[in-house]
């Protein structure tokens, strides 16, 4: 039997879904995902002043909006030789101040902390019920129902993190304040007193909820961690430069390090942009092959084309399809398998972390979860925190001292690494021939801005966004959907694992359609999963 | 939810990034769940924030007994369901793809087995709904999407209505920005809702919020009147040389600012990019690092004139600004009388 659901709801963007369900096995037997919207990004910059670009592009997304804007700043400084790669892409080195690079770290910090926050709590949240749960983050108010839920907790807990972002970028959604060269913000004293009150505020919430929503995933490790298993090759492309060791920011190392998982070999290795190809063979575009993306033309649709079934073109890395997001960026940097080993350490019959080395919605949840309080810190010191119902006999605070992360949190320790009064910008100028490249880590995963400039102007301009990897055809939602257990209820609760699957991602369709997709047409082909 | 209710307010979302539904979030006095219960909305369809009576979207015909005509979006446009308000995210693309269907760049669901493109849906529940909000940048002037360069012909609620012969019962409210002012909008809904008639100016936005240049009460005002030009993004005095966009651009951020007034473009941004600005993202917004040269409010001297008359003396630059004070009254009185 097929089934459509189309628009799925509770992800950002246009998302079509279609099921292939094995009626005698009772699950699914292939899946197949269109998004529904073509906008057309590329072909809007061009010929443009390349530091027009972020501020246009910038609207890629409005759920991570700040993260293309930073991604495509970063491609032009690095373009105008003001950002560099060094030792291939492991480390990075700057001539815009430390400001700068602290301030970009937190604007992305606090953009991070609120899209978890939103998908643990408003987008996933629901298909695990999991505001019944939430009662306990409110200690005035009586908390009733979800609609109480989102008033007293949840858009208050957003909010906070929006003033931050506009505190460094002048508003948000959308902040534009990064600029090549910098950013607009000289710290003084006050603002940063204005960001840390947020980050505490918001760190109170999160000593309640975070032990809860813990407890409540691991309790079911076993069940969620079979789900949603998808290629096990996961792209981090490193976020949050640090310019605070004793080279500056003449070599900065990345917090969330560069690399690359390839399955079944489960250990990191360097990141190289120019092992990235983009797979039109099933897509509508006039091309054919499977082109590197660093000077690709941007293709022209063609639904004539044989054999293609979507509009959605397919990155690969070293020619395989890889999964971005929290769940890659903390197994690359090693410090999700880290939590493995202390839990393993505790209890021993619990296996190590990833729960299933290719990922699963367990991992993918839970990495969501560890990056929050990663980011934000946490005073919580009761020993509350369980895996499988067994109590581990740790706190927040236990585990972030046991990961080497900073009690107070990675943004508070950014806000207290800045100069007072110092600069945070530098004078760019736009090159006359050059290309750059700008690679960041959104919220939902890797981005990828890559331009060329000829005569001053934006000759060739090419953007890669996270939901992109997960969503292309035979990419690893597909491939996570496939053997997906289905019920017989004949309600919609039959594809209740169906959807924890697809939400799992994080998916944000706005993206991953910058330059691509139309709608599902009715040529479905059918996808034979090769995993 | 929508039981108890009485105004039944869509939300269409087409060729946008959701950056209008995640900044109606920011809404602060009101908040959104304030105006939600205090104007008794029932929001039958918000793609990204469904409450979880739909948290499946919807399932195709046949599977369960919730078949897609009971989708709250295609009841409305197909069905007697009642529009009260519609808001409309994003641009309507009108634009053909080959081997496609008018529109068919952002389709919606299916209905009757097709689906269903944003254009389509736009043309049927804009002649139904009482009042139309055209949210944010993209649905009110094109925007981003309708920029020079783009291949989908995306075009602006209004201009979309047009070209497919739809009319509305009440002229479209234009909310202009990218994304849209939480409060702004919040407030414009509420009024409304209350019965009173939207007061417009000549491009469909509501007057109080867009009857002033960003520059005219710009934080940074001062240093412009003292002649001080910022060189640097991080130094105190005017951006106009820098390429700020606030001379140009009809809003009030810096009267509200934004995020429960903690800031807005000049003040934590590096500069005005005029992204309310019926142009925005192509000229004259753009370049965008590059100063405005000639404005309207200042019949035509450009920054450099102004600040040396401004250091000459101060009597002068007072007579400038009562002139260009008079200028946009003038300006105002025509357009009220082009409007009519």
């Amino acid at each position: 039997m097929k089934v459509i659901i189309d628009p799925l709801t509770r992800i950002e963007g246009h998302l079509k879904l279609e099921l292939d369900l094995d009626d005698s096995n009772h699950l699914v037997s292939s899946a197949k995902c269109s998004a529904t919207l073509f906008r057309g990004f590329e072909s809007i910059v061009k010929g443009r002043d390349p530091r027009d670009c972020a501020p246009i592009l910038s609207a890629i997304c409005g759920v991570c909006h700040s993260d293309h804007h930073i991604a495509s700043v970063r491609a032009v400084e690095n373009a105008g030789g003001l950002l560099n790669y060094v030792d291939g892409y492991n480390f990075e080195q700057t001539t815009i101040p430390k400001n700068a690079v602290l301030a970009r770290n937190v604007v992305q910090g606090a953009n991070t902390v609120y899209s978890h926050a939103a998908h643990l709590l408003v987008l996933a949240g629901p298909d695990y019920h999991l505001y019944d749960l939430l009662g306990v983050l409110s200690q005035s108010v009586v908390i009733n129902s979800y609609a109480d839920l989102l008033k007293w907790v949840i858009l208050p807990a957003q909010r906070l993190m929006h003033q931050l972002i506009t505190l460094w970028g002048g508003k948000t959604p959308h902040q534009r304040g990064s600029v090549p060269g910098g950013n607009p913000v000289r710290p003084t004293a006050e603002v940063i007193a204005q960001s840390k009150a947020r980050v505490y505020e918001f760190r109170k919430i999160l000593d309640v909820a975070a032990p809860v929503i813990w407890n409540f995933l691991t309790a079911d490790a076993v069940k969620l961690s079979s789900l949603g298993v998808a290629t096990g090759n996961f792209v981090s492309m490193g976020a949050f430069p640090d310019p605070t060791t004793s080279a500056g920011t003449s070599r900065m190392p990345l917090i969330l390090p560069r690399g690359v998982i390839l399955s079944p070999d489960n250990r990191p290795t360097s990141f190289d942009p120019s092992k990235i190809t983009e797979d039109v063979s099933l897509s509508w575009y006039d091309q054919q092959d499977v082109v590197p993306v660093i000077g690709e033309p941007t293709p022209v649709p063609d639904m004539s084309k044989s054999g293609a079934y979507s509009w959605a073109k397919s990155p690969r890395y070293a020619g395989k399809a890889c999964e971005v997001g929290p769940l890659s960026r903390l197994y690359v940097a090693g410090i999700y398998p880290k939590l493995g080993s202390v839990i393993h350490g505790i209890l021993p019959a619990v296996p190590g972390l990833p729960l299933n080395p290719r990922g699963s919605v367990f991992d993918r949840m839970a990495c969501r979860a560890l990056e929050l309080v990663a980011l934000v810190g946490s005073d919580n010191i009761t020993p509350n925190l369980k895996v499988l119902n067994m109590p581990l006999g740790v706190s927040l605070v236990d585990v972030l001292a046991a990961l080497g992360l900073p009690r107070k949190g990675l943004i508070e320790t950014w806000l207290d690494a800045m100069d007072v009064g110092a600069p945070s910008y530098t004078p760019y100028a736009v090159p006359q021939d050059a290309e750059g490249i700008g690679l960041w880590e959104a919220p939902r995963g890797s981005l990828f801005h890559w331009l060329s400039v000829k005569s001053q102007k934006v000759d060739n301009y090419q953007v890669i966004a996270p939901t992109t990897w997960n969503v292309s055809p035979n990419g690893p939602l597909e491939a996570g959907l496939v053997g997906t257990p289905t019920g017989t209820s004949g309600t919609n609760e039959d594809l209740r694992m169906a959807a924890w699957v697809v939400r799992s991602f994080d998916l944000c369709l706005a993206c991953t359609v910058h330059t691509v997709d139309a709608r599902g047409n009715h040529l479905y082909a059918r996808v034979n999963s090769p995993w | 939810m929508a039981q108890e209710s009485k105004v039944h307010i869509l939300w269409l979302p087409a060729a946008g990034d959701s950056g209008c539904s995640i900044s109606m979030l920011q809404a602060a006095s009101p908040d959104l769940a304030d105006a939600v219960t205090d104007l008794k909305l029932a929001i039958d369809f918000w793609q990204p924030v469904m409450t979880p009576d739909y948290d499946l979207g919807w399932v195709s015909a046949g599977y369960t007994s919730e078949d897609r005509s009971q989708v709250p979006l295609m009841r409305a446009a197909f069905d007697d369901s009642p529009v009260d308000v519609l808001i409309v995210e994003g641009s309507i693309q009108t634009g053909t793809p080959k081997g496609g269907r008018m529109g068919d760049y952002c389709t919606i669901g299916e209905y009757g087995g097709k689906p269903r493109s944003a254009l389509e849906l736009l043309g049927k529940l804009a002649s139904k709904a009482s009042y139309v909000v055209a949210l944010g940048q993209c649905a009110a002037f094109g925007g981003i999407p309708a920029a020079t360069g783009n291949l989908t012909q995306a075009t602006s609620v209004v201009n979309a209505l047009q070209t497919v012969g739809v009319s509305t019962k009440n002229p479209v409210i234009n909310m202009p920005g990218c994304p849209a002012h939480p409060d702004w909008t919040l407030v414009t809904l509420a009024s409304i809702l209350q019965g009173y008639a939207p007061d417009l100016d000549s491009k469909g936005r509501p007057r109080a919020f867009f009857e002033r240049t960003i520059h005219d009460s710009c934080p940074r005002r001062g240093h412009y009147d003292k002649g001080e030009f910022a060189a640097a993004f991080d130094e105190p005095g005017c951006l106009w040389k820098l390429g700020c966009k606030g001379p140009i651009t009809y809003a009030a951020c810096a009267l509200t600012k934004w995020n429960n007034g903690l800031g807005f473009c000049t003040q934590g941004g590096p500069m005005c990019w005029g992204c309310m600005h019926e142009s925005f993202p192509d000229s004259p917004t753009s370049p965008f690092f590059k100063e405005v040269e000639s404005v309207p409010t200042l019949l035509g001297l450009d920054a450099n004139t102004v600040a040396g008359i401004m250091a000459a003396g101060t009597v002068v630059g007072l007579s400038a600004h009562a002139i260009s004070s008079h200028y946009r009254n003038k300006k105002a009185v025509e357009e009220e009388a082009k409007a009519h």
